[in-house]
């Protein structure tokens, strides 16, 4: 599996955030250059795990999120077209 | 001069033209004003020398004294960041946001102190001292942009720029009891600003008077139609009350306000809910991918650490869906509760302002439900990128504001102003401002 798939296991509570953190999120973190003490860790599966139970409760995993076609795109180009639309109001 | 300086830029215009006020004394007065209030107040990171010339009546700002978050980029400096008090950096200019407000005749006194990185719901730093609310030195100052909302208060400054990415403009205003901004996603330019996140983080206004904020706003938006006047009474409005979590007493105040001003009976509660979920998801991201190297040095500060740290973990493909789910979702929101409103009144305010033992970390009567119920209904709008003014509409039992939000479609501030003078005329009186805060220790 890679990212979108563990993360749709994760979303969808096939996978609980303990799982979650140690088939991605640890050598995630760990790639940014980040090494966190085992107290931060615990921390950071816990808020992970309240994001997504925020998602569940908004009916994410009922409704998923769209599969992620173009993981290459970057903040700007979506915030771009975010834009782009807010203009069509003016 | 025996003649107060009056509390408004248009005031201040109209002494200066009927010749009760010299240029020079109105502005040694402002002046003298900050720098005895900065070590009260505690909202000045840096003192700048700013140099009047002479009145210009053309120029809307002209002789107006502002100060701002210590977020944008200053020619020569670089900005402190909640982190210090800025420093030299020869290659910086000022930000476009700063340079307009200069351009129209203001004069820029100082930089404000802010939560560090832009990332707190209250004022608390590790580095600088605490602003103070001029309300009483027992209540919390909300965050980021909390020496703005002091400055405001405290009437150091006529108004003063802050940033909101989930609330950060509208927290400090509410419990500051001043007016706050935040402008439509992309309206106003953030060159020279620095990002907390970038799909999030808007610029806003923080004021005692609509006038004045409205003075700012046409000097930073020309783009929109401020010469069209929007008369109140043709603007409709929808409230949303059910299924808001409310304290009681806020709610003393704020539903009767919504139920006499509101035209038409909302439920937005699963705008907000979706909306919310999103928008915590980006900020965690964004956070993290914007602060990655300072989280990874051990520099970042308890926040971003703790909010980054999970926002690195974070699946990318959950936040690319977050991103691309935005113009979905607002387009459903507009169809669903501007049908028959122009303007909203939404929920702010859901608990009696808290004091500095309740929302400070490290305070032995720290409650965290109080310190998120300060942003519970702030980063849901962030998300769909609308605007949205915070602004008092009564007071509690003890006394203290009360405040909701208007919001309105994108671009649309200029209804939103309109609204809000209406709102503010009735509680404020036919003159429409807020009384200046005499903050204990100073008097003029």
């Amino acid at each position: 599996m890679d990212d979108p798939d563990y993360a749709a296991a994760f979303l969808h509570d096939e996978i609980d955030s303990g799982d979650y953190w140690r088939k991605q999120a640890d050598q995630q973190v760990r790639a940014f250059g980040v090494i966190l003490t085992p107290q931060q860790q615990a921390r950071a599966s816990k808020g992970l795990n309240r994001i997504a139970l925020s998602l569940r409760q908004a009916g994410f995993h009922l409704n998923p999120l769209p599969p992620s076609l173009a993981q290459h795109q970057t903040s700007r180009e979506l915030d771009q077209a975010f834009r782009q639309y807010l203009v069509t109001y003016l | 001069m025996s003649v107060k300086l009056p509390d408004s830029i248009a005031g201040l215009h109209q002494a200066l033209l009927d010749g009760q006020w010299s240029f020079a004394d109105a502005c040694s007065y402002q002046t003298t004003r900050f720098d005895r209030l900065a070590p009260i107040t505690q909202a000045v990171s840096a003192r700048l020398p700013a140099v009047p010339t002479k009145f210009d009546a053309a120029k809307p700002l002209s002789g107006a004294v502002l100060a701002h978050k210590d977020i944008f980029d200053l020619t020569g400096r670089h900005p402190g960041m909640g982190r210090d008090r800025g420093g030299v950096d020869r290659a910086r200019v000022n930000a476009p946001v700063l340079q307009s407000l200069e351009d129209a005749g203001a004069l820029n006194l100082g930089t404000l102190v802010m939560a560090e990185d832009a990332c707190a719901a209250v004022a608390q730093t590790a580095h600088l001292p605490t602003p103070v609310n001029p309300l009483g030195e027992q209540l919390a100052v909300g965050g980021s942009s909390s020496g703005s909302a002091v400055a405001v208060a405290s009437g150091m400054v006529f108004a003063s720029l802050g940033t909101d990415t989930a609330g950060s403009v509208r927290i400090p205003a509410m419990t500051c009891g001043v007016m706050g901004l935040k402008t439509t996603h992309g309206l106003i330019d953030r060159q020279g600003m620095q990002l907390l996140c970038p799909t999030l983080d808007s610029i806003g206004v923080l004021s005692r008077s609509i006038d004045d904020m409205s003075r700012i706003m046409r000097v930073l938006t020309p783009q929109l139609p401020w010469q069209r006047e929007v008369a109140s009474q043709t603007l409709s409005t929808g409230f949303w009350l059910e299924g808001a979590t409310l304290d009681e007493s806020v709610s003393a105040v704020v539903a009767p306000m919504m139920r006499a001003r509101g035209q038409h009976a909302l439920n937005l509660a699963r705008h907000e809910q979706r909306a919310s979920a999103l928008q915590h998801l980006i900020m965690a991201y964004e956070v993290g991918q914007t602060h990655q190297a300072r989280i990874a040095s051990g520099q970042a500060c308890q926040q971003v650490t703790s909010l980054g740290t999970v926002g690195l973990s974070i699946p990318r493909a959950w936040w690319l869906s977050a991103l691309r789910l935005r113009e979905q979702y607002l387009r459903e929101f507009i169809e669903d509760a501007f049908a028959r409103a122009d303007v909203l009144l939404l929920p702010l305010q859901v608990a009696p302002l808290p004091t500095v033992q309740e929302v400070y970390q490290g305070n032995p009567g720290f409650e965290v439900a109080k310190l998120l119920a300060l942003h519970r209904y702030c980063g849901w709008l962030n998300y769909l990128g609308l605007p949205a003014l915070a602004i008092p509409v009564g007071h509690d039992q003890s006394g203290l504001p009360v405040s909701i939000q208007l919001v309105a479609k994108p671009f649309h501030e200029p209804q939103l102003l309109a609204l809000g003078q209406d709102i503010q005329n009735e509680i404020y009186g036919k003159q429409g401002i807020m009384p200046v805060l005499r903050i204990k220790g100073w008097t003029s």
